[in-house]
């Protein structure tokens, strides 16, 4: 498997615990993984983006054009980060973006024709809303992946998240973090935006 | 199969477990991204291992390399850690070290940061290497960069040379799988060997150690040609038309760009993990295979630069790779492209992002800049800071505190240490000119440890002056929460000592030192103030404050302490009765507009003389000004200033902070010290001819008032003086006969007619002026007749009432009192009395009051004085008879029962206890009520008090063009109104006589109801000038008992006042003004209402009250807490105006005094969640 990722959002919304989440999967699963994070005074309440890569990578910087997949929390760095994802070429789709904002609208309209016309999946989900409502908001990252393994194309399955979310989060959150993972993937699974 | 455990793990901790797995024995470094993580990974091995690895995070890195260093002399394996421009300050130690080679291992492992994205410059540590001449390692990634450490390690045994690890940030923070291997324990003991041609080597042996250095250089770049695993070729062939030789971080980039354009098996690469010195034989054969060469490296063209012949290669030197920022994918994917096509070799074509990209720039996105936390300590430090000094120079320095930036109170950021000698280079530049600029320098606690000690010793040491405030929120935070040495936690737990900062000032020379807590804002600006006042006194010098405070980002509990939910409120309160308003959309009448306010001084004063006018004058020592204006409105100032009751000092507003400003005392000074021969002169002569009957201040006043309206006038008295009760009624101790006779030289002088012992109504009738020719007549007769309230027995001898008893004793008809007398009664002539008898020799003095000594009408510093003189004062005493026994007047009393105080703080009689024990005396003074003697005017009506009938408003009294003033009309009053009574009559009859109306416009007469407030938050407290007193047993006679302060005393005393009301063009306005809006013309301040946000700042902060505004009690979108005060957790709405972001706000309540239009909130009784 070879899967690049771009992770970003704002500092304090637990960007980098989605990383380790899909680092601890990816040694689970035996594969590669290489990334890069932000830290220091890029972190002070700015932009925060982490790129992910497993598999066969060499280096830790994902290329504009070539994520497969982009996550992100805040929807002023989603179109920070929009042309990281790859568009489809020769046959193969193009990548999946899921992003947290309570508009599911909100994209620019000729961006949005532009994406569908390139074969890439935009998939906007209130996150923080849900995570909200279940009592704990530091978790809108957990909801938004939670959302993302329930499209078919989303390369990792809801279990094996699941067990990475146990084995990197503290076990006091043990619980509420799988109701919150486990209740937006039933709300991806039910939207049919898929 | 590798039985190796796998960690998913950052590039730092990459490097840690290559440190360990080397089996260090010493590691020190100083936090810096991207390098912070290495040291307290190593701790967590060595505590997971047991490892006996001595760690410590040093103060700074020159001294984390030169303790290393030691160890590695002894033998031990030892290694250093830093951000790239950490080495800078280690370069002393390094360029030594690389002629004096080591022992055991020694590695320097220096993180450089391309791009930069956290670091002042984007320096190339091989350069540094290459510098130094040290070989150094650059890995590609961080499982090389674990790999290579070993290497590194025996290498540097070998050759006897420190050897350096330059990972970038993007291997120092790359997250990646490694293989942990076994941890080496190397038993080795310590073994300094003595050898001081080497370890002290003198010059002459250095170009020795110089000469053996080049020589190692030249066999370590011959042998790095055989380490293939880190130097070696890919796709290796006999010829190539291109070929990329790759170091570093440059060698991960290209292989996965090639992998995307589909050349992963077609262009060799020569990877070079050591790029100094140079593997040249590899190199050379390389380049020579291949028709064109490119050089991938970061940051620098090390690599290229050591190639000698360039014909072939295409890099940096050439700009091909852009020389500035990080070698990002994008641009080496289409530079490789470029290259492939120039030489035909196919290229999979890649979509292009121009559209894409193009159409999100044309989003508009919200520019996200970093910014201090919410909550952060630094920002209330800033806050003040700005507030306190809006137009000073800042120097501040590396740290979270750099994004003071945004707050507009960080001027400069060089490098470590540079706020504290920026301060003082800037202090001696701006002296040079003469020029004074406050100068507020800020530093954090650890980088004060790291390199602000040599610049306060050296400031302290050549004379700045300047404000520096640590900024102490006892941590590292910028860096991940690293502890300090003032916190005497150790990297590893080893036994330390907390160190202190505040002794370490001290140590520098500092005289000047404040700890304070930033989050209490006002303090700050009070202490920051205090702060440079004392740089600037010729006995001050470097003043520096401590701001202490936890970093809450790193202490949450700290919060929980005291949170403070706020909200902002959108709508005014109903009260207001404002419509919803918006920034630059306010109605004019709500724009801020400056208006000159009667202070409360002159508003409180019955003759609104000019107060604040003529202090302003004494605090620039303009004495005789300041009379001048006095006399403008009060003749008498010598007289006021010993009699008035002070009613302007009553609602100074000085008095709101600490004292009122002791402005009576200010007068007095300047009519006794102050020779000014300058009076108002008579205006032109005015038909009409008035009469004063009484020369009390009444009668003086109206008197003085028509000779200068012009007219001719004649005072009566019926006494054989000038004065009235001043002259008869008043204790001579409290206004010597030479200051009233003085004062009262202005009569003569304006040429008003002085008739004495003539009563009117006895000796000249009133009908008697008018055939005169006097076409007005004012009866200020005063009230002098006693009306009795308790039945008085005839005893002129041993009975008599106060006013009496004074003027017997002015007009030298008593001379002497037996020893024992008794005054009833608690007013100021009451207590005259008393102090009088005193004075003639009575030996025991008695006063009773009827009630408390709160309820005291008289003077509190009279009372004073009577009971330091001696006098023995009674209270809730009352009596209720009088009689005569045995030579003896008896006076009987009751004990009087007090109701709790008023609504005003007064008591009342509530009623009379069972008597208490009688009491004898030789003479009792009575203290009856008064009302004017009108028993010789006739027609004259009367109230029902039995005082003189008037009109309010004018004055006149029941016949015609007779007007009455002073105590007839109010009875027994003070002073100043008795003055102010006089003016009254005087204008009306300056009417009558000029057949304009008496009453037309003149409600704004006498004292003012509003009064004007300032604010006193933000100034230091400073005493009141004491009113020296003559010490009781120097008081002979009737010297005046109350003396006069030194010129400098009043000086001061006159600058403690706040100007309420009047603009002394201070610029506090203008300078704190966020839009710029206000500027300064010859006229005074002017506001571009274009720029006006509306937010009220300058309002708010004018010291004078000069500038008018309401608070409109809601958000009006001005921003200004955006710009002024920048906390992440205070977002624009939609609308414009702020909401809370309760996602990030910490409820630290710091924001509720930004808002000018006090929009922000706390909410009551809100636990924090």
């Amino acid at each position: 498997m070879n899967v690049q990722m771009i992770i970003s959002g704002v500092g304090g919304q637990g960007i980098l615990l989605l990383t380790r989440i899909f680092s601890a999967l990816a040694l689970k699963e035996g594969l590669s993984i290489i990334g890069s994070e932000d830290h220091g005074m890029s972190q002070r309440g700015g932009s925060v983006l982490t790129h992910l890569k497993i598999g066969n990578f060499r280096s830790p910087l994902v290329k504009r054009g070539d994520a497969d997949i982009l996550i992100s929390l805040e929807k002023n760095e989603a179109y920070r980060t929009l042309s990281y994802i790859r568009p489809s070429l020769q046959g193969r789709e193009g990548g999946l973006c899921f992003i947290n904002a309570p508009d599911p609208d909100f994209l620019n309209k000729n961006i949005k024709e532009y994406l569908k016309e390139k074969g890439i999946g935009v998939f906007v989900f209130w996150a923080s809303k849900l995570a909200m409502d279940m009592g704990l908001v530091q978790s809108t990252n957990i909801a938004l992946i939670g959302f993302a393994t329930s499209h078919p194309r989303f390369p990792f399955s809801y279990e094996k998240m699941k067990d990475a979310v146990i084995e990197v989060t503290p076990s006091k959150f043990h619980e509420i973090n799988i109701r919150i993972l486990e209740k937006a993937f039933l709300e991806g699974k039910n939207s049919m935006a898929f | 199969m590798d039985e190796r455990e796998k960690r998913v793990v950052l590039g730092n901790e990459a490097i840690a477990r290559g440190v360990v797995e080397s089996g260090c024995h010493f590691f020190a470094a100083y936090p810096g991204t991207p390098s912070s993580e290495i040291l307290p990974t190593v701790v967590r091995y060595k505590k997971e291992n047991n490892l006996d690895i001595y760690v410590e995070w040093s103060t700074n890195e020159k001294v984390a390399f030169e303790n290393a260093l030691s160890a590695s002399y002894t033998g031990k394996r030892a290694a250093v850690a830093m951000k790239q421009v950490g080495l800078n300050v280690a370069t002393d130690p390094l360029m030594s070290a690389a002629y004096i080679g080591t022992i055991g291992g020694f590695l320097i492992i220096s993180c450089d940061d391309p791009g930069p994205y956290s670091s002042q410059t984007e320096q190339d540590s091989r350069f540094m290497a290459m510098f130094a001449k040290i070989p150094v390692f650059d890995p590609s990634d961080p499982k090389e960069a674990q790999m290579m450490i070993p290497l590194a390690f025996d290498f540097s045994e070998k050759y006897e040379i420190p050897v350096m690890l330059r990972p970038v940030l993007r291997v120092s923070h790359a997250q990646q799988t490694i293989s942990l291997n076994p941890i080496r324990r190397i038993e080795r003991k310590a073994n300094f060997q003595r050898n001081p041609q080497r370890w002290s080597a003198t010059p002459r042996l250095r170009f020795l150690l110089h000469k053996r250095l080049n020589q190692k250089l030249k066999n370590i770049s011959e042998e790095f040609n055989s380490i293939i695993s880190f130097n070696f070729i890919e796709n290796n062939r006999e010829k190539a038309r291109f070929g990329i030789i790759a170091g570093g971080i440059g060698y991960a980039i290209a292989k996965d760009v090639l992998l995307e354009l589909g050349l992963e098996e077609e262009i060799p690469i020569l990877k070079i993990g050591t790029p100094f010195p140079l593997p040249t034989e590899i190199v050379d054969a390389f380049i020579n295979k291949c028709e064109m060469v490119l050089v991938l490296e970061e940051t620098e063209p090390v690599i290229e630069l050591q190639i000698r012949d360039k014909s072939k290669i295409r890099g940096r030197l050439d700009g091909l790779i852009p020389n500035e920022g990080e070698m990002l994918p994008e641009v080496i994917s289409n530079i490789i492209s470029g290259l492939c096509k120039s030489v035909s070799i196919p290229v999979k074509e890649l979509p292009s992002l121009e559209y894409l990209e193009q159409m999100l720039s044309e989003v508009k996105i919200p520019i996200r800049r970093p910014t201090l936390c919410s909550g952060c300590p630094h920002r209330a430090s800033f806050y003040a800071i700005k507030k306190a000094f809006p137009n000073g120079i800042f120097p501040s320095d590396i740290g979270c505190y750099t994004l003071g930036m945004n707050l507009e109170s960080v001027d400069t950021c060089h490098d470590m240490g540079a706020a504290i000698t920026f301060g003082s280079g800037l202090y001696h530049v701006y002296q040079q000119d003469g020029k004074d600029i406050p100068i507020v320098a800020t530093i954090g606690d650890s980088t004060f440890y790291h390199s602000g000690a040599q610049g306060l010793l050296n400031a302290v040491y050549n004379g700045s002056k300047f404000v520096l405030v640590i900024l102490d929120n006892s941590i590292v935070a910028m860096t991940g929460m690293q502890p300090t040495p003032e916190s005497g936690i150790t990297a590893d737990g080893h036994p330390g000592k907390a160190l202190s900062i505040e002794e370490l000032v001290k140590g520098c020379g500092v005289k000047y030192l404040r700890v304070l807590n930033p989050y209490n804002i006002k303090e700050m600006v009070i202490e920051l103030r205090k702060a440079y006042r004392y740089t600037k006194m010729p006995e001050g010098g470097m003043a520096v404050l401590i701001a202490r405070y936890p970093c809450i980002t790193y202490e949450r509990d700290k919060l929980k302490e005291k949170p403070t939910k706020v909200e902002v409120r959108h709508v005014p309160p109903p009260e207001k009765d404002f419509p919803p308003l918006k920034s630059k959309a306010l109605p004019k009448d709500l724009l801020p507009h400056y208006k000159q306010g009667i202070a409360p001084c002159q508003g409180a004063c019955p003759i609104q003389i000019d107060v604040r006018g003529y202090i302003e004058l004494i605090a620039k020592g303009e004495f005789n000004e300041a009379l001048k204006l006095i006399r403008q409105k009060n003749p008498f100032p010598a007289i006021t200033g010993r009699l008035c009751s002070r009613p302007c000092e009553k609602v100074c507003r000085r008095g709101d902070l600490d004292q009122p400003i002791a402005i009576d005392l200010l007068k007095k000074f300047l009519a006794d010290r102050i020779i000014l021969e300058e009076y108002q002169s008579p205006g032109q002569e005015r038909d009409g001819k008035v009469a004063i009957i009484g020369s009390g201040p009444a009668g003086l006043m109206a008197a003085y008032d028509l000779r200068l309206y012009g007219y001719l006038v004649t005072i009566f008295d019926s006494l054989p003086v000038l004065g009235g009760t001043m002259a008869i009624g008043t204790g001579r101790f409290r206004l010597p006969s030479e200051v009233l006779n003085r004062e009262l030289e202005i009569i003569k002088k304006l040429g008003i007619e002085v008739r004495l012992n003539t009563c009117i109504g006895k000796d000249l009738t009133i009908d008697d002026l008018r055939i005169q020719g006097y076409k007005a007549i004012v009866l200020a007769i005063g009230a002098h007749l006693p009306i009795e309230s308790i039945p008085l027995i005839q005893d002129e001898e041993r009975v008599i009432d106060t006013l009496n008893f004074l003027k017997k004793v002015s007009l030298g008809q008593i001379t002497s009192l037996p020893s024992d007398v008794v005054i009833i009664g608690g007013n100021d002539r009451a207590i005259d009395s008393a102090r009088t008898a005193i004075r003639l020799g009575a030996k025991d003095v008695r006063v009773f009051f009827n009630r408390s000594r709160n309820e005291m009408p008289a003077q509190e510093s009279n009372i004073k004085e009577a009971e330091r003189e001696g006098i023995k004062i009674y209270f809730n005493i009352f009596p209720t008879g009088i009689s005569r026994s045995n030579g003896k007047i008896v006076v009987s009393f009751k004990k009087a029962i007090l109701s709790e105080p008023t609504s005003i703080g007064r008591r009342r009689i509530i009623s009379l206890e069972k008597p208490i024990q009688k009491v004898k005396t030789d003479l009792l003074i009575n203290s009856p009520n008064y009302v004017p003697d009108l028993s010789n005017l006739d027609g004259i009506a009367t109230t029902i008090l039995k005082t003189i009938k008037v009109d309010p408003v004018t004055l006149s009294t029941s016949k015609e063009g007779i007007f009455a003033a002073g105590d007839a009309v109010t009875g027994p009053k003070n002073f100043i109104e008795a003055l102010a009574s006089g003016r009254k009559a005087a204008l009306s009859i300056h009417r009558f006589l000029s057949g304009e109306d008496l009453k037309k416009d003149r409600e704004d007469e006498g004292v003012s109801v509003e009064l004007i407030s300032v604010p006193i938050d933000f100034i230091d407290s400073r005493p009141r000038v004491e009113e020296p007193v003559l010490p009781v047993e120097k008081r002979e006679g009737f010297k005046e008992v109350f003396l006069l302060p030194d010129e400098h005393s009043i000086i001061e005393e006159a600058k403690r006042c706040l100007h309420c009301g009047a603009c002394y063009h201070c610029n506090m306005c203008m300078d704190l003004c966020p839009e710029g809006a206000i500027s300064k013309s010859k006229e005074g301040y002017i506001i571009n209402y274009n720029k006006c946000t509306g937010c009220r700042i300058c309002v708010r902060e004018c010291p004078t009250s000069s500038i008018e505004m309401p608070v409109i009690g809601a958000c009006i979108g001005c921003e200004y807490c955006l710009k002024r005060f920048e906390c992440p957790s205070l977002i624009k709405g939609d609308d414009g105006r702020i909401i809370i972001d309760r996602l990030t706000c910490v409820d630290c309540g710091l924001c509720v005094e930004v808002c000018g239009h006090q929009a922000i909130y706390p909410l009551k009784g809100v636990e924090r969640t």
